[in-house]
């Protein structure tokens, strides 16, 4: 039901979204890093390498998590987007508020 | 990535190499113009930019979309004159650009490339050109007043550039849950299509109100934006989809200002008005665009065409890799305009109802009917072919466009100064010839670039200016297209050519004797020819001119090359208008017949049977002919094709097979074989005579020009000139190069079209202006041109004696009997029309033989000193007109003025006027002696290329007692008139003179003031009406015969005694 996997290493949680990021695995998605965060992480690293689409909830999710992580001194770290999605997160200037790296 | 619509993916891309296309051009001029900002072209430019920005939104295409959208930044700051282009912003426009190109022509992999280095550069450019103070403005918080929770920047550099550019910034915020996931759309459209409308100044999400994990997903994801348009508030609504409350004005353009400038007038704002079509529509757009647009392109396009097509949109994958050569190198569509497409239509309709009528005709055998018919169809078929054409018609200025941009690449690399000179541009041509043209014509405009023109100091060494002048010019002349490619550069040492030529091993040194330089010039088109000492990395790229004379051949195109040492080259490239049909000339070698295109045929010729003995000979192993005083080869196609000849018997009309073996052979294959040169072999046949004389003997040849050189091709009939639809020729034919193309003639049979250099190939046809025959042969004939053309009555003293008299001087000749010749009172007289007629022979005076006893006799009567004479002579008496040189000296004596050889003889010519002066000398007393007011001092100045004739007309007016200054052609009367002045009373001038010709003086004279009085003879040998009216013109006031002494000198009193001629 929710194609994403997690990884925790420490304070670093590793989430890998598996397709798009979407309604399908948003909530999921929320739950899993609320309890991260909850446990000790500070810093979430969000795999989008098979991302194509992003739709505005999952965007209001990267944002609140910013904002719980922002609450504990954390960094959001979101790695391998692809150029569209970089773009939208340029516009949205969300690039200003986490870490956005191109694939 | 992959489109959901492709033809509105290549309408769009048509649209955008339309836009490109004159963009090079345009930016150079606005370099040139430099401050002086041009406003209504960097408008141009950046509306291009702009529309390019726009459409790329729609499709995603985000890396064309980021370049054009800086770029447009770029051109507004300049457009705003913020910054001043000059060499170095220009520079990296134009590259910008070329990288547009490039993206565009890849476009399905566009958003892979990489295209920051353009980025990085446009980018330094906004900042680095700002003046200190508006540096400043860039850091400088904007004074407006944004809505409260609004965290976005806008600096007062922002504020002003919208001020400058009569823009309107607005405030807008989305709720990303709502307007755009809801109304499912997606956020990246929506920004690109603002985009398209203006500027977004600055965007982001307010993530304060978002609230943490913890909190409840927030039911709202506020998306803010600043954005700077001239959609008018009323408007804004409907682009961004928003309600009004959601959008709030921050700022207006000031009342003066354009509420809509240029920029994005009529064209910003219609093309908008479509792409305001929501996001999710783009996905699967309808056809409306498209016809949306019509009426606009109808405006922008109203000519018969324009050059535009989507660059590669059958194979977009493929590219051509220069972008430069794009815009003219892929086009796979053509745009035509409603007007002619409404006429096609309608000849369609046309040509419907003709064919109606034909049937309803012939199905009731209405022959008249069927005439009727087939003319509306040959006038409605002309008339369809006519508007075809047009559709493919385009300005050869889609050529040249590009070439200031390679002359300004060129000279900056070089260092060199160059003026382009573009003359034409709007001269239309067959779309598949434009593009054809584009690299032969820059291959030759590099060349000129890199090796004509000198670089500036060596220019002003020698005295010319530091500025190098290239000329582009093209113009129709004779149904073709010419363009010409000239410099004032360094020209071809046609020297340097020919030992390059040599030591390359692709001429011999025999060959290169005797050719003329413009010949050796012309080497530069063999290939493997490469003048340039060092390979430069411009244009010596391993091409030489004989790929552009290839390129050029194959677009059915000649081209010629003129060039002077230190003065410069010209290229003149001759076109026909278009390949799909072209007139050619229909000839046949026994049954089957072939199309030459007219383009290279020079003229038609034929050799009679009786001549060909004469004209036709062989030299080396090749067979040519003479024509005018020059040596062509020739070739027979049927030989060349291994075609089997035959011919019919004048006869019995029964076919044979031709024995002949070559076109020199006059007599059959056992004759030929003794291995001498065809012609020169001597047998008893030949002793009778020539056999060929039958009319069906005669030789039909075509003159044909490769560009290169002229060759005859010999055929067995010539047909008419048709207009040919050319076809190319099927896939087993293609390594034929001897022929272009086939063509289907009116009665259905297939006639292929002569290639003619790759016959001249196949044939292994040789210059052979070279040899040493063509050089006596030209001798021969340069000898004949300077001989004098005369008209002698031939008549015999003696058998064997042949004399001659000018025509002109022979009133009658009558045939008399030996009975009719009266001797009284020692004068030899015989009565003639009532009176008697003294009679002289040249024995009287000459040292010749007297005419024998029984020689039959004529009388040629002439005036001689007002009365008439008759010249007693023997028969056989005959009129010839003919080329000759007359000898003064060997045959001189009283009467006899020259000699000269006619008809293998020697003809003596006889001065009758000297031969009667002796026989009757007070004659002479009786005219009116030039002892009048003018006395002796009348000096005559006598102007006349023939030795002879000058000598004759001088003797005749000096014995009248006028002196004579004389001159052998116009430009030498002239100077000496300038240097004698006023002592000149009277000019007679010979009409054909080299130099300068009679006419010519006479209006050179009648042009300055010192000689407005003047009075001007004419001399002519025979003086037609319309001779009489041109010299009129001129300023002659009276034309008079040559050798007719007597009205020459009447005249000449006559003129002198009234001051002014005019009477005359």
């Amino acid at each position: 039901m929710s194609p994403y996997s997690e990884k925790i290493e420490g304070t670093t949680c590793t989430i890998t979204v598996e397709g798009d990021f979407t309604q399908g695995n948003t909530s999921g998605i929320r739950l899993a890093i609320a309890e991260a965060i909850k446990n000790g992480v500070t810093t979430v690293k969000i795999d989008m390498s098979e991302t194509n689409h992003i739709d505005s909830p999952s965007i209001g999710i990267l944002v609140a998590t910013h904002n719980s992580l922002k609450a504990v001194d954390g960094k959001l770290v979101i790695d391998r987007v692809k150029p569209h999605i970089v773009e939208l997160f340029s516009f949205l200037q969300l690039d200003k508020r986490f870490a956005v790296n191109p694939a | 990535m992959t489109f959901d619509n492709d033809e509105l993916l290549k309408e769009f891309l048509a649209e955008t190499n339309e836009q490109l296309a004159g963009i090079e051009s345009d930016l150079l001029v606005i370099e040139e113009g430099g401050e002086n900002i041009d406003e209504e072209l960097v408008n141009k430019v950046f509306r291009a930019a702009h529309s390019i920005k726009g459409g790329s939104s729609l499709f995603g295409l985000s890396k064309i979309q980021e370049l054009a959208h800086k770029t447009e930044s770029v051109l507004d700051l300049i457009r705003s004159r913020v910054i001043a282009p000059n060499p170095e912003i220009v520079n990296i426009l134009l590259a910008s650009f070329d990288k547009l190109r490039e993206l565009f022509e890849n476009v399905l992999e566009s958003n892979e490339m990489d295209i920051s280095e353009h980025l990085v550069a446009l980018a330094g450019l906004a900042t680095s050109h700002l003046p200190q103070k508006d540096k400043g403005l860039f850091h400088q918080p904007g004074k407006i007043k944004l809505p409260p929770g609004a965290n976005l920047k806008i600096s007062e550099m922002d504020l002003e550039m919208a001020r400058k550019n009569g823009q309107h910034i607005y405030f807008a915020e989305y709720d990303l849950l709502h307007d755009i996931e809801h109304a499912n759309k997606n956020i990246l459209d929506v920004v690109r299509l603002l985009i398209a409308f203006g500027k977004v100044i600055d965007s982001g999400v307010n993530t304060d109100i978002i609230g943490t994990l913890d909190e409840e997903p927030s039911s709202a994801i506020p998306f803010q934006l600043l954005f700077a348009t001239e959609v008018a508030p009323e408007e804004i609504g409907q682009i961004l989809e928003l309600p009004s409350e959601r959008i709030k004005l921050l700022a207006s353009p000031p009342k003066d200002m354009p509420a809509a400038p240029p920029p994005l007038q009529l064209s910003g704002m219609k093309p908008k008005q479509e792409k305001a079509r929501p996001p999710a529509e783009s996905a699967q757009p309808a056809l409306e665009p498209s016809t949306a647009k019509a009426p606009e392109r109808q405006k922008t396009a109203p000519t018969k065409s324009e050059g535009a097509s989507a660059p590669g949109s059958e194979k977009p994958k493929k590219s051509t890799g220069d972008g430069a050569q794009a815009s003219v190198g892929v086009e796979a569509t053509v745009r035509v305009s409603v007007e002619v497409l409404e006429t096609l239509m309608n000849l369609a309709g046309e040509l419907v109802l003709s064919r109606n009528q034909l049937r309803e005709s012939l199905s009731c055998d209405d022959l008249r009917g069927v005439h009727a018919g087939s003319q509306r169809v040959n006038l409605v078929t002309t008339e369809l072919q006519e508007a075809i054409m047009q559709t493919r018609m385009q300005p050869i200025g889609n050529v040249f466009s590009k070439f200031p941009r390679v002359v300004r690449d060129m000279s900056q690399t070089q260092g060199k100064e160059i003026l382009l000179q573009i003359e034409g541009k709007e001269v239309e041509m067959d779309k598949t010839l434009i593009e054809g043209l584009n690299d032969p014509l820059t291959h030759m405009i590099r060349n000129a670039c890199d090796h004509g023109i000198e670089s500036p100091e060596e220019r002003i060494q020698k005295g010319k200016p530091a500025a190098g002048k290239l000329m582009l010019r093209a113009y129709h002349e004779a149904g073709q297209v010419v363009i010409e490619i000239s410099d004032d550069g360094k020209g071809i040492d046609p020297a340097k050519i020919a030992a390059s030529a040599v030591s390359k091993g692709l001429l011999s040194p025999e060959k290169l004797q005797g050719m003329s330089d413009g010949e050796k010039v012309a080497l530069v088109f063999l290939p493997g020819l490469s003048t340039a000492e060092k390979v430069s990395e411009i244009s010596g790229r391993g091409v030489g001119m004989d790929v552009v004379k290839s390129n050029l051949d194959r677009l059915g195109g000649k081209v010629e090359i003129e060039s002077k040492v230190g003065v410069g080259t010209r290229f003149c490239i001759k076109l026909p208008l278009t390949l799909a049909i072209i007139p050619s000339l229909v000839v046949a070698v026994s049954d089957e017949r072939f199309a030459i295109p007219q383009i290279n045929v020079v003229e038609l010729t034929r050799i009679p049977a009786a001549q060909i003995q004469k004209r036709i000979e062989v030299i080396g192993d090749a067979e040519v002919m003479t024509l005018r005083g020059k040596l062509i080869p020739i070739v027979a196609l049927d030989t060349v094709l291994g075609i089997n000849r035959y011919y019919c018997d004048p006869k019995t009309g029964e076919k044979k097979s031709e024995r002949r073996e070559s076109i020199a052979d006059r007599r059959s294959k056992r004759f030929s074989g003794s291995g001498s040169v065809a012609g020169k072999a001597i047998t008893d046949r030949d002793v009778v005579t020539d056999r060929r004389y039958h009319a069906s003997d005669d030789l039909n040849i075509v003159i044909i020009s490769t560009g290169t050189f002229q060759y005859g091709m010999v055929v067995d009939r010539f047909f008419n000139t048709e207009e040919i639809v050319v076809k190319p020729l099927g896939r087993h034919l293609k390594e034929l190069h001897e022929y272009a193309g086939a063509t289907i003639m009116g009665d259905g049979k297939v006639a292929l079209i002569i290639d003619v250099s790759g016959l001249a190939a196949k044939a292994s046809m040789k210059h052979v202006s070279g040899t040493e025959r063509a050089a006596m042969i030209a001798a021969e004939s340069a000898r004949e041109s300077r001989q004098d053309m005369i008209s002698v009555l031939l008549f015999n003293n003696r058998p064997g004696e042949l004399c001659g008299l000018p025509m002109e001087l022979v009133q009658r000749v009558e045939r008399i009997k030996r009975q009719q010749v009266e001797y009284s009172g020692g004068r030899r007289t015989m009565q003639y029309r009532g009176s008697s007629l003294p009679l002289v022979t040249l024995s009287d005076v000459a040292k010749v033989e007297p005419i024998g006893e029984d020689q039959q006799l004529a009388v040629i009567v002439s005036s001689i000193a007002g009365r008439e004479v008759g010249l007693l002579v023997a028969m056989p008496v005959d009129a010839i007109q003919a080329k000759m040189t007359i000898d003064q000296t060997t045959h001189r004596q009283k009467s006899i003025s020259g000699s000269a050889i006619i008809r293998d003889k020697t003809m003596l010519l006889v001065d009758i006027a000297e031969l009667v002066e002796s026989v009757f000398p007070d004659w002479k007393s009786n005219q009116p002696q030039n002892t009048g007011n003018q006395g002796k001092s009348s000096l005559i100045l006598l102007a006349e290329d023939s030795d002879f004739f000058r000598g004759q007309v001088k003797r005749f007016i000096e014995s009248e007692g006028f002196e004579v200054a004389e001159a052998p052609d116009g430009q030498a009367a002239w100077e000496l008139l300038c240097k004698l002045g006023s002592k000149v009373s009277l000019l007679v001038t010979d009409i054909e003179m080299p130099r300068m010709n009679g006419l010519t003086l006479a209006r050179t004279v009648r042009g300055d003031d010192r000689f407005a009085g003047l009075p001007i003879i004419g001399l002519t040998s025979l003086a037609g009406e319309e001779d009489v009216m041109q010299g009129k013109a001129a300023g002659i006031d009276d034309y008079q015969i040559k050798l007719d002494r007597d009205r020459l000198l009447a005249s000449l009193r006559r003129i002198l005694s009234h001051g002014m001629a005019g009477e005359a």
